[in-house]
């Protein structure tokens, strides 16, 4: 009891982690969202050899991402950008870091989705006339976020559970501050376990909105 | 009827190869503003191909195809051919519609929204007038009941119906219908087939691939047979099934008409 009375005593510090995750996600995930959805576009050019060569880096580029450690990945992000000579904060790194790991998840998601378009969707635009950008803005991605948002969804969740690693980068998220609130107080489970309580909410929230939308749709 | 002055579609010496494969040998036709030309012959012999090659949803590999003063290309004859046929294919798809056997209608619009769309995308129209037009084009295939309707609710003869809307709204000088019935419930064919009429009796050029031979003799003022990537026999519906001048019509008629 003492303990949850502690962590009720640094709500107000919690909920500002909380804030940070919750932004960090949302900024990562919207930008992983581009990422990923111009990624796909890229890998659908032809058999020209530019396009191959762009073919080639993106499937290296999510290789990489998906078979290293994220914690890795933020690591050399931040280092690389410093050494760019890119002046930018570890906030900035981390969301870059974080967008960067995930786009490559949703440019695959993406990927799978596109298979289940029949052809003749976009036959069927292009023989009214419609531009190649506009099949894809009005007929073929509409159709594939679709059929994907579950995918999306655990993809988006897995962002807000991976962003604890910016801690390495001494972002003070969720989990950083319940850390540095373990150490000042030598309380520990009742902050833990305080903040695995709020992520559950954050992502299984999440969750149900989509359902919603779902329905909604 | 047909005015037989200049044709609307010219296709001179036109071939289709994937590889080593010849889908199309050597294509010369031309079709007349308001001629209903049926397009018959056995699986394989490049009725689709055929179609589809004249709004450039196939490259040809040679020949070419001059549709209202734009002209397609073989591609294998000049490198730049493939640029300048995608410039000639957007003006030449302004003008020719295309229905297709799978209907294609996009299932995450509603039937009223698959009608609207390309006008108001493409023509730039205002919603309202295209909601108008797009009303009266569904009333005349039947289908303003179901405006609201998204297509996976619908029969195959309803979406069909839709589709030709769909074509319609853009209003095409040309419509290429590729084996429309071809899917269908045999219960459903009808309708589609009545609307079709409707078009062809008001003055449409239509070029349709079927299997239908009863609309292929009743309807159409011109009948094809392909065979092996040819056109074979080319004439009124009466002298190609009445009088067929090749073994192979012969043979694939004899087939057909048995059944």
């Amino acid at each position: 009891m003492e303990g949850l009375k502690t962590v009720l005593e640094y709500t107000p510090l919690i909920l500002k982690g909380l804030g940070y995750t919750v932004l960090v996600s949302a900024e990562a995930i919207v930008i992983a969202l581009i990422i990923g959805t111009l990624l796909s576009v890229l890998r659908m050019g032809g058999n020209s050899l530019p396009s191959r060569i762009v073919k080639g880096i993106i499937k290296v580029y999510i290789s990489f991402v998906r078979d290293t450690p994220v914690l890795v990945q933020i690591y050399i992000i931040y280092q690389a950008l410093a050494v760019m000579g890119l002046n930018l904060s570890a906030y900035v790194s981390g969301v870059i870091a974080l967008s960067l790991n995930s786009g490559g998840f949703i440019a695959e998601i993406i990927r799978g989705g596109l298979t289940a378009i029949p052809k003749g969707q976009t036959e069927a635009a292009a023989a009214l006339g419609m531009s190649k950008p506009k099949i894809l803005a009005r007929i073929v991605f509409p159709q594939v976020f679709k059929i994907v948002s579950p995918q999306l969804t655990s993809e988006f969740i897995n962002v807000i559970k991976v962003s604890p690693m910016l801690s390495v980068l001494a972002i003070v998220e969720l989990t950083r501050t319940a850390q540095r609130l373990i150490t000042q107080t030598y309380v520990t489970l009742p902050f833990y376990i305080a903040i695995a309580v709020l992520y559950f909410i954050v992502c299984a929230g999440l969750e149900e909105i989509v359902k919603l939308q779902k329905k909604k749709a | 009827m047909a005015d037989t002055q200049t044709p609307i579609i010219s296709v001179k010496n036109m071939a289709k190869s994937y590889g080593e494969l010849a889908v199309l040998r050597k294509i010369d036709i031309d079709i007349y503003k308001g001629q209903v030309v049926s397009v018959i012959g056995p699986s394989g012999s490049g009725k689709s191909t055929f179609l589809r090659c004249l709004n450039y949803l196939e490259e040809i590999t040679s020949g070419e195809i001059c549709i209202d003063g734009q002209t397609i290309r073989g591609i294998s004859e000049a490198k730049e051919n493939k640029k300048l046929n995608e410039k000639a294919a957007r003006e030449i798809r302004k003008n020719v519609g295309m229905v297709f056997q799978q209907f294609n209608l996009w299932p995450h619009k509603t039937v009223l929204e698959n009608v609207i769309e390309c006008p108001m995308q493409i023509k730039k129209i205002k919603k309202e007038d295209a909601v108008r037009t797009a009303m009266e084009l569904l009333k005349k295939v039947g289908m303003d009941g179901k405006a609201d309707a998204y297509p996976p609710q619908l029969s195959g003869g309803q979406q069909q119906r839709v589709a030709i809307a769909r074509t319609l709204a853009m209003n095409p000088e040309v419509i290429l219908f590729d084996e429309p019935t071809s899917a269908l419930d045999p219960e459903f064919v009808g309708e589609v087939l009545d609307v079709m009429k409707g078009l062809a009796k008001a003055g449409m050029t239509m070029i349709v691939v079927t299997h239908e031979m009863g609309f292929a003799s009743e309807v159409s003022d011109r009948v094809c047979f392909m065979d092996g990537g040819y056109v074979i026999e080319d004439g009124t519906p009466e002298e190609v099934f009445k009088n067929p001048k090749s073994d192979r019509a012969k043979q694939f008629f004899s087939k057909i008409l048995n059944v």
